[in-house]
């Protein structure tokens, strides 16, 4: 019994893939734009609504660190907030939302957009699942914000039972966690399945490879977040809260806000850096598989849920986070060094862009908060070694008799080490290190957006504007981050604010220093969400003949041989692609060009 | 609708005529795109079973504290508890059997044996529904509660990880239906290889996960 | 021989087995390492029995790097054995390889991606409220989703014209959505008409009923004698009789019901024992 008998024709010649939907489709639905964008399966209109979501999103994200920082700076009592507990919901509030409503959505609705220009494709491959997954995170991103204003959140209950607003949390939490999760599902297959001919693995532009190792490594450990979440949330079901609620509820999901799996979120930094580099030079990037392994090797070391510290307390001394938080900033650096050969070879000094601007000011923040990665695991690995030196010291010392004592300065280092150390691992120095990871992220997104603004909004945006907003975003993040870091060595804990706590001199003042940064973070942000009507509403690019519409930036990549925006399907023909830039290949043809043949 | 015509009004029998050949997506997307499906699965399943196995650890070094300490003693599963074998060992042979069937649904598409392809499947689907069955049979012959007083977290966590895998089946067993769908409506289910295989993919690894919790629950306890 | 995509994977898996075996040695059996600081014999053990044997300190992180391990070799091997899904290699899959099969093409709209989000929002609100209806209500949102989204998958493959893909699609599925929709209406209309029924005293209750029937009976006429009313019109007549009914059922349901018997019994009661008190 069959439906239908139409075989399907594989001899026939390839068909121009752009065309118009049929307008019985479009007459079953009302035509406006709210009903159009709910129901679209258009990538880039999916991916719109990812990057207007997430901002949205964002802005509530930033008021909550504002705020959070207002409290922090009178450590003896509570002053925005009515309590303690109250605090500690906006702390994690805003630290969920930063990651999961803020910055990882902003890279995959980037992506969304981008990554089937890149690589020549027509649409996503999954693109239903792709809305899908947007809706279900913004319904679920909701629920989750109410939920936590419902007195709910992942807080202290100690001796409480769980309340059915923490569960929605819980429950919301694990359903944003499954949207992302989808949405890296749809990128993955996409880059895998909807390449152009000619172009191999080898041959894709650097976003869309950073974009491959990103979701992988989000596909590898945000499920081990939803477990968690589900094991508290079964737990929870129980008359009384057992071994994963009560005060451990924080706790269980707290290596996603931890190194090394914090950095998974910024791995995107390096590819949009690799795509406005060589931009900016006119010319290839050196080193080109180098560069993709370095993407490749900064997301294997970022993959951190192994080290659950409700698990294991000494998950964090133990030998393959301390190398791996250690080495985490090697591959960035090798990036680096090919960004330079590439500035070396081109000779002449780069096409100043806002841009580029902001992805070297996003590899800023990443390179500071790699190295407070590496100074907070540096007992863990110094002092052992120190303590291996001296015992074979000892041994030596001791030969025939026993172990004798070692040298007393060796000791002494080893006890400095400890005492220095060992106690930062919760301090604000964490909470520092996740603030210029996580806004290296945001501003590598806003990198892109001002990039290939021409291809996500029709217009490009206004570089000055772009400029003074990552300014402030850089700024303002290290004015919070860094004061933090030193307030972490004066012992100030991270999240949980023990009563018992008392200040010690000076961290006051660093804290008023951070929540002036942080006010800078909001401005910066603010400038971007400005950017973006003033560039829609009243931008025009018809201004200067000089500049193609298509490829304003000189980009080398697919994506610049669409119009901007793009029409449905992308392109009008599929592509032959010979190199990693094809738009830098003499032997390339561009069907767009003049005299081409259709 | 104009240059379509449709001849009987048989819906089991409609040929559409005049309309031009369908689009023919690339093969591979939806293997790809379940591979990293059931990846998904694998690491949500990695993180329960290590919450396990680290919380039984954490347990069994308390106990033994306590008893050389000389103090009364619990075990990590509560004793009110019953842990049977047969409920599990059954389910671990069904699912092993159930990957006979998959391969066999898998090699009848692949030859366009549309019955025996529909056959395969609903086997397929009584073994996924009879293993659901013993599933729920143990949950209640067990006896576990999550409010147990003496403090082990074993009761939530079989829970939780019974209950994920009997999610999977039921997620397995709707991508069983959406094979069969397709091979009931198309003219040939070799053109629907890529769809059973992906469902089998995910199968099997259902399969491997269950055959760890055998181990890891029932059998060393 | 090994393509990008094998390699990236290849190296996650790599990495996760080897980061396992450094982490389950170096933390040791749950009673820390023996020699060296981070030497272990039980560790050793469980690690090259992956658990099974000897005490794996940290077994979670232990386990959960095994597992990246063979999550990433599942990936691994799919990637390799499909070739990275290159054109080239799926093009020699096909019957003639010198045509390249074409990317994925644009997609029709659809609402089920959205409603797949309403559904999921009323399964978390009804898992946590513990409130039958809403779960319930969300499943079968879940469930009606997954039906549809196939039946449409499937249509859009049917043929290269989208309006008889559409036309294909209507005419499949309003076999059973017609159906299952006007029962399910029906089962509301019905209930909602009960609420009001239960709600009401024994003379409003029959009011009601009397009125319910003659508005059926209205619009039946209507219909009947005017067959020049629109369908618009029609469907916007009965919608409003519809959406009236269900929401005085609604309301009826959340109201308290038998107020008026209540108070009657009431009345009873109070009298009943006020006689036994003045006894």
């Amino acid at each position: 019994m069959t439906i239908t008998e139409i075989e399907p024709d594989a001899s026939a010649a390839p068909v121009a893939v752009r065309e118009a939907m049929a307008p019985a489709v479009y007459q079953r639905l009302p035509k406006n734009i709210l009903a159009d964008s709910v129901s679209s399966g258009d990538h880039k209109v999916i991916g719109r609504l990812w990057i207007l979501g997430s901002l949205l999103f964002g802005l509530f994200t930033l008021v909550a660190d504002v705020l959070v920082r207002i409290e922090r700076v009178d450590t003896d009592s509570v002053a925005v907030f009515t309590s303690l507990t109250t605090y500690e919901q906006w702390f994690s509030m805003h630290r969920v939302s930063l990651v999961f409503l803020f910055v990882v959505p902003l890279l995959i609705g980037i992506a969304m957009v981008m990554v089937p220009l890149q690589i020549g494709a027509p649409s996503l491959a999954f693109p239903r699942a792709a809305a899908a997954a947007l809706w279900s995170w913004v319904v679920a991103g909701a629920i989750m914000i109410v939920s936590w204003a419902m007195d709910g959140g992942l807080v202290d209950r100690s001796g409480a039972t769980v309340s059915q607003a923490t569960q929605l949390s819980m429950l919301a939490m694990a359903a944003v966690v499954l949207s992302l999760l989808i949405a890296s599902l749809v990128i993955i297959t996409t880059i895998f399945t909807e390449r152009s001919k000619g172009m191999s693995l080898y041959n894709v532009p650097l976003f869309t490879w950073s974009m491959l190792v990103a979701a992988s490594v989000w596909l590898l450990s945000l499920p081990v977040l939803f477990s968690n979440l589900m094991v508290m949330w079964i737990d929870a079901r129980g008359e009384a809260a057992q071994s994963f609620g009560g005060e451990h509820l924080y706790e269980q999901i707290n290596w996603i806000f931890d190194q090394p799996q914090v950095f998974a979120f910024a791995i995107p930094v390096l590819g949009i850096l690799g795509e406005t580099v060589p931009v900016a030079f006119r010319r290839r990037l050196k080193n080109y598989d180098m560069a993709m392994v370095a993407i490749g090797a900064f997301g294997a070391l970022s993959f951190g849920a192994y080290a659950q510290t409700f698990f294991n307390p000494n998950a964090n001394t133990t030998w393959l986070y301390v190398v791996g938080s250690i080495t985490l900033i090697l591959p960035i650096l090798a990036f680096l060094g090919c960004c330079a050969v590439t500035a070396k070879a081109a000779g002449r000094a780069p096409v100043m862009s806002a841009h580029l601007a902001l992805s070297v000011m996003s590899l800023v923040a990443l390179l500071t908060a790699g190295a407070l990665a590496a100074v907070r695991v540096l007992d863990s690995l110094l002092a052992p070694l120190v303590g291996f030196l001296n015992s074979i010291v000892g041994f030596f010392q001791g030969s025939g008799s026993g172990s004798g004592d070692g040298w007393e300065f060796l000791s002494d280092l080893e006890g400095w080490l400890g005492d220095t150390f060992d106690e930062i691992a919760a301090t604000s120095v964490s909470g520092a290190m996740v603030q210029l990871a996580l806004i290296a992220g945001l501003l590598a997104g806003v990198a892109g957006l001002f990039y290939w603004a021409s291809k996500i909004f029709g217009r490009r945006l206004p570089a000055g504007l772009g400029m003074v907003a990552g300014l402030s975003l850089l700024g303002g993040a290290m004015a919070s981050a860094l004061p933090d870091a030193v307030s972490g060595f004066l012992e100030q804990p991270d999240f949980a604010r023990d009563p018992d706590y008392v200040a010690r001199d000076g961290v006051e003042v660093l804290n008023l220093i951070s929540l002036i940064g942080s006010f800078g973070v909001l401005a910066g942000f603010g400038l971007v969400l400005l950017a973006v009507p003033v560039a829609v509403f009243f931008g025009s690019d018809d201004d200067n003949e000089d500049i193609d519409n298509r490829n304003p930036v000189g980009g080398h990549t697919l994506e610049w041989l669409s119009e901007s925006p793009p029409p449905a399907g992308n392109f009008d023909g599929p592509f032959i692609v010979t190199s990693e830039a094809p738009l830098l290949d003499e032997d390339f043809q561009d069907p767009y060009a003049e005299g081409a043949s259709a | 609708m104009s240059g379509t015509t449709f001849s009987p009004t048989d819906l089991a029998h409609a040929v559409v005529s005049e309309a031009p050949a369908p689009f023919v997506p690339r093969k591979r997307t939806l293997q790809i795109g379940t591979a990293a499906f059931t990846a998904i699965w694998v690491m949500y399943f990695g993180g329960l079973f290590g919450a396990y196995v680290s919380s039984r650890n954490t347990w069994k070094l308390e106990q033994d504290g306590l008893a050389a300490a000389g103090e009364r003693v619990s075990s990590w599963i509560p004793d009110s508890a019953q842990v049977e074998l047969t409920a599990p060992t059954i389910m671990t042979w069904t699912l092993l059997m159930s990957c006979i069937t998959m391969q066999w649904a898998v090699y009848s598409f692949k030859r366009s044996d549309r019955r025996h392809g529909l056959l395969a499947l609903a086997t397929q689907a009584m073994f996924g529904a009879a293993v659901i069955n013993q599933v729920v049979f143990q949950w209640k012959q067990l006896g576990l509660v999550i409010d147990d007083t003496s403090g082990s977290s074993a009761a939530t966590l079989i829970y939780t990880i019974t209950a994920s895998h009997v999610a999977m089946i039921i997620v397995a067993m709707c991508l069983l239906a959406f094979a069969a769908f397709r091979a009931l409506a198309s003219s040939d289910t070799k053109d629907h290889v890529d769809v059973v295989a992906s469902a089998a993919t995910f199968w099997y690894a259902m399969v491997g996960l269950y055959f760890i919790i055998w181990i890891l629950i029932f059998i060393t306890k | 021989m090994f393509t990008p995509g094998f390699k990236l994977f290849g190296g996650l898996a790599a990495l996760g087995l080897f980061g396992a075996f450094i982490y389950g040695l170096s933390s040791g059996d749950a009673t820390g390492p023996d020699y060296f600081g981070f030497v272990d014999r039980n560790a050793i053990i469980g690690l090259v029995s992956l658990g099974w044997k000897g005490d794996v300190g940290a077994a979670s992180g232990f386990m959960v790097l095994i597992f990246m391990s063979m999550s990433a070799a599942l990936l691994g091997s799919t990637v390799v054995a499909f070739r990275d899904a290159d054109v080239e290699s799926v093009a020699e899959l096909g019957d003639t390889p010198s045509v390249m099969p074409l990317a994925q093409r644009p997609t029709a709209p659809s609402w089920w991606p959205a409603t797949t989000a309403v559904g999921l929002g009323v399964l978390l609100i009804g898992l946590v409220m513990e409130t039958k209806a809403f779960w319930i209500i969300g499943l079968v949102l879940l469930s009606a989703v997954a039906i549809e989204w196939a039946l449409t998958s499937w249509a859009d493959r049917s043929t290269g014209d989208p309006t008889t893909n559409l036309a294909l699609r209507d005419r499949v599925g309003a076999s059973f959505e017609i159906p299952v929709l006007g029962l399910a209406l029906g089962a509301v209309l019905a209930l909602s008409v009960s609420r009001m029924l239960l709600w009401a005293t024994g003379n409003a209750a029959v009011i009601i009923a009397g009125v319910i029937s003659v508005l059926i009976l209205a619009v039946a006429v209507l219909a009947v004698f005017r067959p020049q009313v629109g369908r618009r019109t029609m469907g916007a007549i009965v919608g409003i009789v519809a959406i009236a009914v269900i929401g005085l059922g609604i309301v009826s349901a959340v109201v308290e019901p038998r107020l008026g018997h209540h108070a009657d019994e009431l009345d009873d009661g109070h009298s009943a024992e006020s006689t036994i008190e003045g006894e």
